[in-house]
């Protein structure tokens, strides 16, 4: 006879269809606060870009749901922590009764750069996770690109007949 | 005949000669060759379809595409390694950066010689080599292509008198320089599986099913009789439709970590107790660097150069740049120094360096998840670290103004004067922020069936009628990009099957 050994279903990962791409309200009002001070404090405004300029937030933010939502649901968890953990780092690791996202920019970016230098590595590689994940959203938002010098060109266009997608 | 799970709307229940599971670098060949031998052949493909038309260029968008967890795939471990691997038709093939080597001679010599691997020589493998070079069209990169970044590490490694050169790839005429091959190549020039073997093998009458998740494997009198899973929707991956495939040979090619993790799960072809063992992954770190001048590391191919002065210490350095948002990730700081940097990304150089690894993971199948558990060794660590101080070296010989070698504990280095602390430093692994793209060797082939899961021709010693034709079948690192090594070996191993399939279909 045939055996078919009992194995647990497959995780099913939860893919929001494009037709509902608009932003996806995957994130609280108080997660949405968190994500944008860290991103304020981790990519400041210099030489004319800024992460915090209205059209250019709404765009990487939008793009930073979307990411959640298609996650696997441990990892969408695991980020949603990590922003707890953020918005009570001044308390756990300097022992200051403040919440994250209430500090000054200045006092965020000491903060961060306390993770940045921890020597313990799993602190350091939570910051990189997350800081990877706000950049890539932040620098695919055309407009950023552009003005880092990424036009989707190529370096030769001596077959200009293939269409450009 | 491309099927993807838009066009089906009920469960699916097939037959055929020989089922194919998985339809990268070895699914692909294996699949083509077969049916070019006359035999039915029918392709299963958890990921999608995609072709140049859905390909855009931007790093964010295509991860999320055509890369398992959007890229976010890691080993556990201290550091945890970064490990990228595609899901869909075309498998690794259709996101990588396209570089190919043959296997090195004295990898080959080694697996006959100490393994005992027969008909693995270089000399017999020569004209498995040929066919896939020839029908992927390998050849060096053409010099108006290789780009900035790749021109300053070859000034940098002429000054030194290292050992360079110029990478070759499978790529055709069309290639001009996005930059983006790792996301889908948009002048289908990269010869990935869904442009060659696949479409080859589909002309001859193969059918392929893209969207199909084999989950289950059901044994019979020592032969894999059928497999069950589960057909996903197209756009949101839910599940659809049930799956049943009968077969009179299987061959599993889901790549290093999706092949062991399925056998884990079914509990089968584990007599060994090999199964999931013996992981290396070629880790790699990155080094980037400064320069006054306008790089735009994403004009060009981007892994188009090599530098192989350490080959013998098993240490390759190769073209490590991309778009913006891919290099983003990678940029050292937060704050300002980082935005500064980031403002800056023209300017700046990139390259990686990997090693042939002597360190040796476990792939796991828990919670449901393949779960890669990899905790590098002093000896690899300590082989990063010198390859870190070399890439560094060239870099300022390149005229570098500032070096990022991403450690930790050092930053960023502001002359070649500081390479002196690069050099005394006793570098930890938890240091270092390491990534890797070659997983190999968790179903390894030998000839004892007490201490490997394949035979040298890839059959599985415990089923009468299976074989694996992909990455984990590898026993040792490569030193080298493995692509090539494993069309070669699915060529190999494809035509081995074809000459004896009714031995293994009426076993």
């Amino acid at each position: 006879m045939s055996s078919l050994p009992a194995v647990a279903p497959e995780e099913t990962e939860t893919v929001p269809p494009p037709a509902a791409a608009g932003p996806l309200s995957t994130l609280s009002e108080a997660e949405r606060r968190i994500i944008l001070a860290f991103a304020e404090a981790a990519i400041p405004p210099v030489r004319g870009l800024s992460i915090s300029t209205t059209h250019v937030q709404h765009k990487w933010l939008s793009k930073f749901e979307d990411l959640l939502a298609r996650m696997p649901r441990e990892q969408r968890r695991g980020i949603r922590s990590l922003l707890r953990l953020i918005e009570y780092s001044p308390l756990i690791f300097s022992l200051r009764p403040a919440r994250f996202s209430r500090l000054p920019l200045e006092e965020r970016e000491r903060q961060l750069q306390g993770w940045e230098g921890s020597h313990w590595l799993v602190r350091r590689l939570l910051l990189l996770a997350l800081k990877a994940i706000v950049a890539m959203c932040y620098t695919s938002v055309e407009e950023v690109a552009a003005s880092l010098g990424y036009a989707r060109d190529c370096l030769s266009h001596h077959r200009s007949d293939l269409p450009r997608t | 005949m491309i099927v993807t799970g838009r066009d089906i709307h009920g469960d699916l229940r097939i037959e055929t000669e020989v089922c194919v599971i998985g339809s990268g670098a070895g699914g692909a060949v294996m699949a083509k060759e077969l049916r070019e031998a006359g035999l039915e052949v029918v392709v299963l493909e958890e990921g999608g379809h995609f072709t140049r038309a859905d390909f855009n260029r931007e790093p964010f968008d295509m991860t999320r595409l055509m890369y398992r967890d959007g890229g976010a795939t890691a080993t556990i471990g201290f550091p945890p390694v970064l490990l990228p691997l595609g899901r869909t038709v075309g498998g690794s093939t259709t996101i990588n950066s396209g570089t190919c080597f043959r296997t090195p001679d004295y990898v080959l010599d080694r697996w006959e010689r100490e393994l005992g691997l027969a008909d693995t020589s270089p000399r017999t493998m020569e004209r498995f080599f040929d066919r896939v070079e020839k029908i992927q069209k390998i050849g060096e990169v053409r010099e108006e292509l290789i780009g900035r970044n790749a021109e300053l590490v070859r000034r940098g490694a002429q000054r030194l008198g290292y050992s360079h050169g110029t990478l070759k790839r499978n790529v055709n005429e069309n290639c001009r320089g996005c930059g983006v091959c790792c996301f889908g190549c948009p002048s289908d020039a990269k010869m990935g599986m869904h442009l060659t073997y696949i479409p080859a093998g589909v002309g001859l009458g193969m059918k392929v099913y893209a969207h199909c998740r084999v989950e289950r494997l059901a044994m019979r009198d020592g032969r894999l009789e059928s497999v069950e899973g589960t057909v996903l929707d197209a756009v949101t991956r839910r599940p659809k439709h049930r799956l049943h495939v009968r077969a009179r040979v299987f061959v599993l090619s889901g790549g290093t970590i999706m092949t062991p993790y399925l056998l884990l799960r079914n509990g089968l072809f584990n007599s060994s107790g090999q199964v999931g063992r013996n992981l290396t992954i070629h880790p790699a770190v990155r080094v980037q660097a400064l320069f006054d001048e306008d790089v735009y590391g994403w004009r060009g191919v981007p892994q188009s150069y090599f530098v192989d002065q350490f080959k013998d210490l098993g240490i390759m350095m190769e073209g490590a740049h991309g778009p913006p948002s891919l290099m983003c990730t990678s940029v050292p700081f937060i704050g300002r120094k980082y935005a500064d940097l980031l403002a800056r990304i023209r300017n700046l150089a990139a390259f990686g360096v990997m090693v042939s690894d002597t360190t040796r993971g476990r792939v796991h199948a828990w919670a449901r998840r393949p779960v890669m558990i990899y905790q590098i060794n002093r000896y690899d660590t300590d082989r990063l670290a010198k390859g870190l101080l070399e890439l560094s070296r060239i870099f300022f010989a390149a005229g570098a103004r500032e070096v990022y070698p991403t450690l930790h504990n050092l930053p960023i280095l502001r002359s070649p004067d500081e390479l002196v602390k690069l050099e005394r430093m006793k570098i930890k692994r938890r240091f270092l922020e390491m990534s890797a793209f070659h997983p190999l060797g968790t179903c390894r082939m030998g000839k004892d069936p007490r201490t490997s899961v394949v035979d040298t021709y890839g059959k599985v010693h415990d089923a009468k009628n299976a074989f694996i034709s992909d990455g984990s079948i590898f026993p040792t690192s490569l030193g080298v990009n493995p692509q090539e090594t494993i069309m070669a070996f699915s060529t190999r191993n494809a035509e081995y099957l074809a000459h004896n399939f009714r031995r293994f279909a009426n076993a």
